[in-house]
């Protein structure tokens, strides 16, 4: 079979000493890059770029490529330990990862954490190494109607992602969408909100208000007051790590569904990763028989996002490699590398050139196996950062929460920004109001604003040829029967409670 | 306990004062535009006026409900606020290692239980272990040292 | 006696060039990309910078500012001293920048200082899965018949400007659509979601190569040497497109013309090196060959023509 032959080519390719070597270079880099809250993977990959210069494509692809997901993985220690998501596509698993850790059991949130990654990264290449040129077909036919169909649907499915009720939730929501118009406007060109401040022009970054939201604001209201901390170093021991048979249980079908959410949502340019494990995640809250353990601690609610996440990371390169398209700035990045080497990707690259792409393919795997075998040991010792007390580990949460912000755009204006949605992050939980809907919100509302004004642009003014596209139609249709069905369950929910009320 | 729950009606409000006075910003400088081209106003016009309706549906409930109190912990966003706006004006002009120097000192403060020995080591150590990361190893186009005189 | 001119100037030029050589560059140079890395511009960027460390004998840093449409490096590279250790590279929206960017933080006239022209090549017009026609006189036609959509990279963006300029100057029923960037520009012409999108060689002929857009124009007065098969705009009468796209060299306001000469012929053999002439010829582009002050005619000229046109067709309003 001819799979078989390319697999076997793809293998030959990245078990050469060299790619190994920069495989396993690449994995280590970014799992402990992933981990420092506030560089994410577009940071770490353009620090390492230049290099690309002087180093063989496929070299430098499995390397850039390795930092990429290796960020991924690393992320969610940092969401599970400390609050702080340590790349935005990880903030979800803040959600039950940090209450697990204060349960003590952050050690189970971690090994099953990277399972999850493992897993989810596993079918993402395998969607990648069976699907790429039909997926990046299918891709194509999504418009900017079907796009905003697609979005309108998700920020419904995911406005009840927390436990609030349904005000504070989508006032949240919108809050999100609000702060996300803040810069220039892009359709118009007009500066939204800046008051004459360039540092604003471009918007916020969403890794300053990640950081912000969660991370400082979790510090702004821990320090100081009382702490119950159930973490000792019974909690750090290996057995406590080792997940339940429960845990198991409950983790196998959120994941394959993760997975194939995070696949689908990666494989689609414009949106990405973040996106993917918002969605994974509202999908197992709906789906669940116990939606109200969600928040406090469900395997399930960590599962799902890193199992989204890491297939969105490795179908991201279907329209980056078969169409030459990149669907995020880190995507970019890629593609810059293969460029700078006279390697235009696009339908012919597979043809072209087999062993990169297959090379690149079962790197892919090597790369999650070392990323497997390198991060189970490593959870005793991130655990055990649990065991400094916090007196002295909230200065540093702060040290590097700062120069992650000031690194992305070597600015120090985003420094202030994240202070700035810290103390927003603090006073959302005095008046109790959720921080999740609120990314979500961020993350989502430019994506629903810009789309739906250019299908409006294309329909020329008439909503009803949005309605007349068969999948943006149906999308929007079941958005519809959603929105009424959680309203009328909400209501139902209410009515009930009255009566058992009345009742007693 | 509190006759009313005024950290809900409290909330509501501010999140309804805040929409308002984003629409209303929004609807004098930024244009509406038409059905087929919406402008750069239509957008956030609509979600601030939403947020005034939803901080009103917050806020309505909680009059005729009791509630707690609400405990702000003044001293402890000021000190965090100045800890990381000294960063923030002196990783420009002085470097890495005095920014975090200073930071982890100022920060140190937000609670009482830290001794100035304990936090002059802490932010040594904190120097040291940047330093090693985000410049020897990472290489960000950062100085460590970078006095103005 | 113009041959004697000649050669006093370039005497002099030289003997300029020799006085300034001793020193500059005296300490490693900076060049501000106000992209992102692993762009266009950057790699360009680092490709040259590869080339001039073995020139001038001094490390070059490339240091990405991006934001603002550029204009965040951009207004950086303004603040420096003239000395020539600060330099920009920059592609067109330096010139498109200052008509729709209200709060602009520096003069583009007396702030920046035209050094180089570096990589020039011919806007391209390209069409998507909707578009019938194979070149440009055909689309003319098709474009009169159904109104389309011109898609770009964003609003302000060159292949806006591009657009709108040829929509008045065709005198087209047509409209544009903004998208964020070329890449999701041109996925949506695949798609058949919009009907074309204006850019330079190098960001589209790519997917003109794989067959996945047509491409209908070269937005020039003639055909463009290293693509003679694709229609020119003044070929079939339509004139007021020729603007042609470029990566080019500045720096701080106030430069001494000297110096500028002399950093102008220092990329000028840069750009001559077998490895920046092959990124060239990947890229159907050619190097520019003009002086600086040849090359601030060309700049302040476009800067003109993007600001009549934005007050034209109330782009940025």
């Amino acid at each position: 079979m001819d799979l078989l032959a390319n697999l076997a080519l793809g293998l030959d390719a990245a078990l050469t000493p060299t790619n190994l070597f920069y495989c396993f270079a690449g994995v280590f880099l970014g799992t402990f890059v992933g981990v420092i809250p506030g560089i994410g993977p577009l940071a770490a990959i353009s620090m390492l770029f230049p290099i690309t210069f002087y180093l063989d494509p496929t070299a430098a692809l499995i390397m850039l490529a390795g930092i990429y997901y290796g960020t991924t993985y690393g992320g969610s220690t940092a969401s599970i330990l400390l609050n702080i998501p340590g790349a935005t596509s990880s903030a979800v698993t803040c959600l039950d990862g940090y209450p697990m850790a204060q349960q003590g059991r952050a050690g189970v949130a971690l090994f099953m954490t990277t399972i999850a990654s493992f897993v989810g990264g596993s079918i993402g290449i395998v969607v990648l190494s069976l699907f790429s040129p039909i997926i990046a077909e299918y891709a194509l036919s999504f418009g900017p109607a079907e796009y905003f169909a697609l979005m309108a649907l998700g920020l419904v499915a995911a406005s009840t992602i927390t436990n609030a009720s349904p005000a504070k939730g989508l006032s949240m929501v919108i809050l999100g969408m609000l702060i996300a118009t803040v810069g220039t406007d892009s359709q118009s060109g007009t500066a939204r909100f800046t008051f004459g401040s360039m540092s604003v022009l471009d918007g916020f970054g969403i890794s300053a208000m990640a950081m912000g939201l969660f991370g400082i604001g979790e510090i702004l209201s821990s320090v100081g007051a009382k702490r119950s901390n159930k973490i000792d170093r019974e909690s750090t021991r290996f057995r406590k790590m080792v997940p339940t048979r429960d845990d198991i249980r409950r983790s196998w079908i959120p994941g394959l569904r993760g997975s194939a959410i995070g696949s689908f949502f990666g494989a689609l340019p414009g949106t990405g990763p973040s996106i993917a494990s918002f969605m994974a995640y509202a999908v197992e809250k709906r789906a669940s028989d116990t939606p109200e353990r969600f928040g406090t601690g469900a395997i399930e609610g960590v599962v799902a996002p890193e199992t989204a996440n890491n297939a969105a990371d490795q179908t991201a390169f279907i329209p980056t490699l078969t169409l030459g398209i990149p669907g995020s700035a880190t995507m970019a990045l890629m593609l810059g590398a293969l460029m700078v080497h006279g390697i235009q990707p696009g339908p012919t690259l597979i043809v072209e050139q087999p062993s990169l792409f297959w090379g690149l393919v079962m790197s892919f795997w090597i790369g999650n196996l070392i990323l497997l075998v390198l991060n189970l040991p490593l959870i005793g010792l991130w655990v055990r950062m649990l065991l400094v007390p916090y007196h002295y580990l909230y200065p540093a949460i702060v040290v590097f929460v700062c120069i992650g912000a000031y690194s992305v755009r070597a600015n120090p204006a985003d420094v202030i920004m994240v202070l700035g949605f810290g103390v927003l992050g603090y006073a959302l939980r005095l008046g109790n109001l959720p921080a999740a809907p609120l990314l979500l919100g961020f993350v989502l509302g430019p994506l629903i604003e810009t789309q739906f004004r250019r299908s409006m642009v294309l329909a020329r003014g008439d909503f009803t040829a949005i309605l007349e596209r068969p999948m943006a139609g149906s999308v929007l249709a079941l958005t519809a029967v959603l929105l009424i069905w959680t309203l009328v369950s909400a209501i139902l929910r209410r009515r009930r409670r009255l009566a058992e009320a009345t009742d007693a | 306990m509190l006759d009313r729950d005024y950290r809900d009606i409290v909330t509501g409000l501010a999140l309804a004062g805040f929409g308002g006075a984003a629409a209303l910003y929004s609807l004098a400088n930024y244009s509406l535009g038409s059905v087929s081209r919406m402008g750069p106003g239509m957008v956030p016009t609509a979600l601030g006026a939403a947020l005034v309706v939803f901080g009103i549906v917050i806020a309505i409930p909680a009059l005729s409900r009791r509630g707690s109190g609400v405990h702000v912990r003044f001293r402890v966003v000021l000190v965090l606020a100045a800890s990381i706006i000294s960063f923030s004006l002196m990783i420009d002009s002085v470097g890495l290692v005095p920014s975090v120097f200073v930071t982890t000192v100022i920060a140190t403060f937000a609670e009482r239980n830290v001794k100035l020995l304990g936090a002059v080591v802490l932010a040594a150590t904190l120097s040291l272990i940047t330093w090693a990361i985000f410049i020897a190893g990472l290489r960000l186009p950062l100085a460590s040292f970078d006095w103005p005189f | 006696m113009k041959t004697i001119i000649c050669a006093a100037l370039g005497a002099t030029l030289s003997m300029t060039a020799a006085w300034a050589q001793e020193d500059f560059p005296s300490k490693p140079v900076t060049i501000i990309v106000p992209y992102g890395t692993g762009g266009s511009t950057d790699t360009t960027a680092r490709a040259i910078a590869i080339e001039l460390e073995k020139i001038w004998e001094q490390p070059i840093v490339i240091q990405n500012q991006p934001g603002a449409g550029s204009m965040i490096g951009t207004t950086a590279m303004t603040q420096a001293d003239p000395d020539g250790h600060t330099l920009l590279i920059n592609t067109a929206a330096i010139s498109t920048a200052p008509a729709i960017q209200g709060d602009l933080q520096y003069d583009p006239e007396e702030d920046v200082t035209p050094i180089s022209l570096l990589v020039t090549s011919p806007y391209v017009l390209v069409g998507g899965a909707n578009v019938q026609s194979t070149d440009f006189s055909g689309f003319l036609q098709e474009a009169q018949e159904r109104p389309m959509f011109l898609g770009t990279a964003g609003p302000g963006s060159s292949s806006h400007f591009m657009s709108e300029l040829l929509i008045s100057a065709a005198d087209l029923p047509a409209d544009v659509i903004h998208f964020s960037g070329g890449g999701e520009a041109q996925t949506n012409l695949m798609g058949g979601h919009s009907d074309t999108y204006i850019s330079t060689t190098a960001s589209v002929m790519p997917y003109v190569n794989d067959g996945r857009v047509k491409a209908l124009a070269v937005l020039a007065p003639e055909r463009f040497a290293l693509l003679p098969d694709i229609q020119s705009s003044g070929e079939a009468g339509i004139s007021g497109v020729e603007i042609d796209g470029w990566v080019a060299l500045f720096g701080p306001g106030g430069m001494d013309p000297a110096l500028a000469e002399q950093i102008n012929a220092d990329f000028a053999k840069a750009m001559a090196t077998d490895s920046m002439q092959e990124m060239l010829e990947r890229n159907y582009a050619v190097a520019g060959d003009l002086s600086p002050s040849e090359f601030r005619t060309i700049y302040l000229r476009d800067m003109q023509t993007w600001q009549d046109l934005a007050e034209a067709r109330g782009i940025g309003q």
